[in-house]
């Protein structure tokens, strides 16, 4: 505290520094008048009283000099004078600085882009009271992995029966319809126990939030939005408080608005639009959504462990009375293996494993070698012109300035220019920003994100701005004051070995940009790869000329009666859209739905062994026809499958080789291990094998069904399916009024192909690869900018040397091969250290590499060859330059 | 300087310590009154090169203990009036009690030889 404040009077002294000085020369004046005054009182003449005060008082100029020398800050004042020096000499060479600013800014504004993602993901805690005692409860046995999923009563009992929290709440995210003044609106939603807001600690910031007690059933129905629904919906209306809104035509009372900066369980992001309490889950939720995820606020002075503890002796407790009363041995001691797993909720949940978290972490290393190629670029660029200033330098050397004074004005230079860098990175940033996030939301929904910079990013492009402007200006500054005065000040240069830039040095620097750049292609190119061959995979079913759309009328309040009737009009419908060839229905879609089911064949599978697991799947009539799923045996479902008609399935081959090998499957009963007895079934087709993610290496064995056959927990959502002539993008309109003019407030969403679902389940690995290309392009841009200014720079010091060879008899071609090998094999050096480098950066993505290795010889054969065509052409206009040396000129060049 | 009683330098180091005890004293004071009071309690045995006694003003205005105010004097002229803070009091103790300490080792050599 005390130097800060010390500091702050000697600012504010040097601000005021000529106030401060006609202070002290009257404070100085007054005193040799009171003295000269006091000796006149005790009977002096006049003049010699002032002689005297003058003499007992000293020498009033150089006082005034120590004085003055207290609050002077020397440090301070050279800084200000190194900085309007450095401000000088940028604009003095224009050119330089737009470039050196230009190149920078790109580097420092993509690591601010990124770290205001990291910050706002990553790094902040959740605005609520006291984060650190959150805690995400998970369930696992050990080398299984776990998962976030829990069975209601499983909350209960840990929420009723824990010693270790002060709190617990389940969730679930689901999506519903508001109707509100009479318009319908489909809106992402939580459902949350009653002890949801209480444990965060969370309040409304107009109206209430609430609380346990309005989580009973029979209790009227509450709804709290979020800010950003308030803020789209009702126009921060505080109106919308006490409105009734209608959900699947039951109503709700709006008591509360959440504040801004609240995203549910996470830092930032998308949020649910309306939170819900769990009593209307049977009601409202979707009718797949039976497993919900806890979150806990652990006592105050209760480690982790204990929790655990405590909570692994009450889950058990709670399967094994679940299983039933007399569990065999073996279930019993598998419940037993089941494990709790508290991971910390500080950050939310995306912090913890979320696949965003982890490309945010690779980006950051990717930028950081974006920004270290484009320090280099300028420390090459500064070492040349630190050389050219070599004269400049000599002569304030001769003069008596300090190297250490010279380095500190050469570094502050370097820094300023970092500043401007750092200054324009911001605005890149800025508009950056949004690219960054678009490619980033690649196969997510839509990244919600506040692009304003705040106080941590500020700082953070400050820090890095200085530490690179330090990167790059240490090694110029250094090795550029390094001079023999004598030689330098004679004005000798060719021979004199201490008046050229150490060329070792320089091409250091480049081999380094070679190396850096190439560790980004070669990361691009495995992933653009593997990307390239994940859509090759033959999937088994059309992916181009399909259009997929979602129905859900379980949110508008239907029931199975009028759902099934609704499915057989759309049906009718879309079969009469021109330009369709054929219409279906599917409960899943066919990369993102997963739903299995246990299955066996009656006869075949004994009682006791554990059915196979199958892809279950409820579809349409002419489901196969639509998705091009060739039929091997038997017929297509039809509209005569009713719920009513003799139940039936259909088979893939590889379900067929599992149930019933070697047999003809045609005819045979199956029936599903479930909660419902779903009786006997009559296999009628096999149809081929598809696979549902390009990354399964064995299609899975899957059994459709009929829709209307499916159990009930299939209902309440269905895909429509259109398989049209053209691009099936022309249709979704005509799609969408058919479904509309048949119900206006059912939600129908997320019309797309199979292809564009499949460019959603590779987003990670399509942004990842797309900016990896990016940076890795300006990286090597960078890096060839640098190799054509070193390779500029040191063939006009050559002159001499060149156009003697020219003299003695070389050919134009001989000396182009002389640069050229030059280049190549600093290309070759740098090649050979960025391979090893870039295997190890490898392991980074290796979990999202496919059918390629880490060491892929194609990916890595044509990043080397880009290198090689890119850095030999930056290399070979001052090659060219080279061979016209004219020898005469040359020779009379000193 | 051959009127008057003989005057003696003050030790080096002593001037803040005789400066902030001299302000302890009299409160509010401007530089000529510091200088003053120096010689008159001390009997006209110190003396203060009384310019010095502005660097070392200026110095204690940064180290923050003393602050200072732009007043008149009992003779309408303009000074500025020096005033003792809180960390000033701090550092006078700490300045007395290692002054004591200086001077009671130096006794003892003295007394002992």
């Amino acid at each position: 505290m005390n130097w800060l404040g010390e500091l702050w009077r000697r600012l504010r002294m040097l601000v005021r520094r000529s106030q401060f000085d006609a202070g002290l020369e009257e404070e100085m004046r007054l005193h040799i008048e009171l003295r000269a005054q006091q000796q006149i009182e005790a009977g002096s003449a006049a003049d010699e009283a002032g002689c005297a005060a003058q003499r007992r008082f000293g020498n009033t100029l150089r006082l005034k000099e120590v004085s003055r020398e207290t609050y002077q800050w020397l440090s301070l004042e050279i800084l200000l004078q190194d900085v309007r020096y450095g401000l000088r000499m940028m604009r003095r060479s224009p050119g330089f600085t737009a470039a050196a600013v230009l190149t920078l800014a790109l580097g420092i504004g993509a690591n601010t882009a990124v770290f205001s993602l990291v910050d706002a993901f990553l790094l902040r805690l959740l605005p609520v009271k006291d984060p650190q005692q959150l805690v995400c409860i998970r369930h696992g046995a050990p080398k299984v992995g776990n998962s976030s999923d829990f069975s209601y009563p499983a909350f209960e009992a840990l929420r009723d029966r824990s010693h270790s929290f002060s709190g617990l709440f389940a969730y679930d995210i689901s999506h519903v319809n508001v109707m509100a003044d009479g318009e319908s609106d489909y809106v992402d939603c939580d459902f949350v126990s009653g002890g949801y807001f209480d444990v965060l600690g969370v309040g409304a910031i107009i109206g209430r939030t609430f609380t346990a007690d309005d989580d009973h059933p029979g209790k009227p129905a509450v709804a709290v939005i979020s800010y950003a629904y308030w803020t789209r919906r009702f126009a921060r209306n505080p109106g919308a408080i006490g409105k009734t809104v209608y959900l699947a035509g039951i109503p709700f009372n709006l008591i509360g608005v959440t504040p801004s900066n609240f995203f549910g369980r996470n830092v930032a992001g998308n949020s649910a639009d309306i939170t819900l309490p769990m009593f209307v889950h049977p009601r409202l939720a979707l009718k797949d959504h039976d497993t919900f995820e806890i979150m806990a606020r652990l006592r105050p002075g209760v480690a982790p462990d204990q929790a655990q503890a405590d909570l692994d002796v009450i889950y058990q407790g709670f399967l094994l009375h679940e299983a039933g009363l007399q569990p065999s041995a073996k279930v019993q001691q598998e419940l037993r293996a089941q494990k709790i797993v508290l991971r910390p909720g500080l950050r939310g949940i995306a912090a913890d494993d979320d696949s965003f978290a982890r490309e945010l972490r690779i980006l950051t290393w990717v930028v950081g070698i974006a920004l270290l190629v484009a320090c280099v670029n300028i420390a090459n660029l500064l070492l040349a012109r630190a050389y050219s200033r070599q004269k400049e330098i000599a002569l304030r050397l001769a003069i008596g300035a300090g190297r250490m004074r010279l380095v500190r004005q050469l570094l502050t230079e370097s820094t300023l220019l970092a500043m401007a860098g750092g200054a324009a990175g911001l605005l890149f940033a800025k508009s950056g920003m949004g690219l960054l996030v678009a490619v980033l939301s690649l196969g997510r929904d839509p990244i919600a994100f506040d692009l304003h910079p705040n106080a941590s990013v500020l700082a953070f492009t400050a820090g890095v701005s200085l530490l690179a402007g330090i990167l790059f200006g240490l090694v110029p500054a250094v090795s550029g004051t390094r001079i023999d005065l004598n030689a330098r000040l004679k004005g000798c240069e060719v021979g004199a070995s201490s008046g050229r830039p150490p060329v070792r040095l320089a091409k250091s620097l480049v081999i380094s940009q070679v190396a850096l750049s190439l560790v980004l292609l070669i990361g691009a190119g495995l992933l653009i790869r593997s990307i390239r061959l994940l859509y090759h995979v033959d999937t088994g079913y059309e992916r181009e000329k399909v259009l997929m759309a979602w129905v859900l009328p379980v949110l508008a309040g239907y029931d199975h009666t009028k759902e099934v009737g609704l499915y057989r009009e759309l049906l009718d419908r879309m079969n009469g859209i021109p330009g369709v060839q054929s219409a279906s229905l599917a409960r899943m879609r066919p990369v993102f739905g997963q739903w299995y089911r246990r299955v066996r064949v009656q006869e075949a599978t004994p009682a006791g062994n554990q059915a196979p697991e199958v892809y279950y799947g409820p579809v349409g009539p002419r489901f196969f026809e639509t998705m091009r799923i060739p039929l091997l045996l038997g017929r297509e479902f039809s509209a005569a499958d009713t719920e009513a008609a003799a139940k039936v399935a259909i088979i893939s081959e590889s379900a067929a080789r599992i149930l019933l090998p070697n047999q003809n499957p045609i005819g045979r009963n199956i029936s599903f291990d479930g909660v419902e007895p779903s009786g006997q079934i009559e296999i009628v087709a096999v149809v081929k094998d598809i696979r549902h993610r390009p990354r399964e290496r064995q299609p899975r064995p899957a059994v459709y069904v009929p829709y209307t056959q499916a159990t009930a927990d299939a209902f309440g959502q269905m895909n429509i399916l259109v398989r049209t002539a053209q691009n099936p993008s022309s249709v979704i309109a005509t799609v969408r009024r058919q479904v509309q003019s048949l119900d206006s407030k059912l939600p129908f969403s997320r019309a797309e192909t199979p292809k564009q679902e499949l460019d959603e389940y590779l987003g990670e690995e399509r942004s990842l690869a797309a900016l990896l290309a990016l940076f890795g392009t300006l990286a090597l841009v960078l890096a060839s900018v640098g190799l054509y200014g070193m390779m500029s720079y040191t063939i006009s010091r050559r002159t001499r040397e060149l156009g003697i060879r020219i003299a003695l008899g070389a050919r134009k071609g001989d000396l182009l091969r002389m640069v050229l090998r030059e280049t190549a094999s600093m290309i070759v050096i740098g090649v050979a250290i960025g391979l090893p480098v870039s295997f190890v950066a490898a392991q980074f993505i290796a979990s999202m590499l496919f059918g390629v290795g880490t060491s892929d010889p194609m990916a890595i054969s044509i990043a080397v060859l880009i290198m090689f065509v890119t850095a030999l052409t930056a290399a070979y206009i001052p090659a060219r330059r080279a061979t016209r040396v004219d020898p005469m000129v040359a020779l009379r060049y000193e | 300087m051959s009127k008057g009683p003989m005057r003696d330098e003050i030790p080096p180091g002593t001037l803040y310590m005789l400066i902030l005890k001299t302000l302890a004293r009299g409160g509010e004071m401007h530089g000529f009154e510091v200088a003053n009071s120096i010689q008159q309690i001390s009997e006209d045995v110190l003396q203060v090169e009384e310019g010095s006694l502005y660097p070392a003003l200026q110095r204690m205005l940064i180290k923050g203990w003393v602050k200072a105010e732009w007043g008149v004097t009992a003779g309408n002229r303009r000074a500025r009036y020096y005033k003792l803070t809180k960390p000033g009091r701090k550092q006078l103790e700490i300045e007395l009690s290692q002054f004591q300490r200086v001077n009671q080792a130096i006794t003892r050599v003295i007394q002992t030889a």
